[in-house]
């Protein structure tokens, strides 16, 4: 059973709303996207509630077990066609490992749910070893733009369709003679 | 070997594929993140090589972060 779910920021309440605004305006989190400024709750709000009418966005409380872990969100939305994941994990979480597991379940939910023809990504130069694990789910480096490596895993591309987490995950790791 | 044996063995093959100094013995208090320095897809690697060892899945049920909790898991 897959124990993975991604609730909607449209659909968050106002717990979940502050949990995440308490998340994104952390230290660990901050430092590493693309705008580093504290986040006020009023702009937080209204940036909910712009996504109601915003087809170009799409953001996601995701939890495992009931229990949150992280954002993911698909960016840049051009409908049946492509998108650019993000993601991040809940502070305690950064560095566990479990964020492999959130992206492989995210990087589905685009291929499958939504039909993307190709996701991108966009990754920090400095932020080798996250450029590492997109390498390893099979992006490739499309082009690099000021501080930023650019991106992209056509569907066709993608193993993790054919494979579950697990094997999936043993794939990226041993190779693809596995 | 016991589970506590081959874990620091799986440990060590991580540690020596980062140029990191093997260690000579592990403790259940151990952080695999800051004791250990093993990253998010060093700790992929971990979950792997003791999939294929003890065919359990370590993260199944959530997030391990201590030897202590790993060994938990192995021996269940």
């Amino acid at each position: 059973m897959i124990d993975i779910k991604f609730k909607n920021f449209t659909d968050l309440d106002n717990d979940e709303l502050e949990m995440v605004l308490k998340w994104r305006n952390s230290p660990e989190i901050a430092n590493k996207m693309n705008s580093t400024t504290t986040i006020e709750a009023q702009e937080h709000i209204d940036f909910i509630k712009s996504l109601k009418e915003n087809s170009t966005k799409l953001y996601y409380l995701v939890a495992k077990k009931d229990s949150p872990i992280g954002v993911f969100s698909f960016i840049n939305i051009v409908e049946g066609q492509k998108a650019e994941i993000g993601m991040y994990l809940k502070p305690e979480l950064i560095g566990s490992g479990i964020g492999l597991e959130m992206q492989y379940y995210g990087m589905k939910l685009g291929y499958n749910k939504f039909d993307f023809n190709e996701l991108l990504a966009t990754v920090k130069k400095s932020n080798i070893e996250n450029y590492l694990i997109q390498i390893k789910f099979g992006f490739l480096l499309n082009k690099i733009e000021g501080d930023f490596f650019k991106l992209t895993l056509p569907k066709e591309n993608w193993k993790g369709n054919l494979l579950n987490f697990r094997e999936f995950r043993k794939h990226i790791i041993l190779g693809a003679a596995q | 070997m016991n589970e506590k044996e081959k874990l620091l063995v799986i440990i060590n093959d991580i540690r020596e594929d980062k140029d990191l100094v093997a260690i000579e013995s592990i403790k259940d208090e151990m952080s695999l993140r800051h004791d250990l320095e093993l990253k998010s897809l060093d700790l992929a690697t971990l979950t792997v090589m003791l999939e294929e060892e003890f065919d359990i899945d370590i993260f199944s049920d959530g997030v391990v972060s201590t030897i202590g909790e790993v060994l938990v898991k192995l021996r269940a």
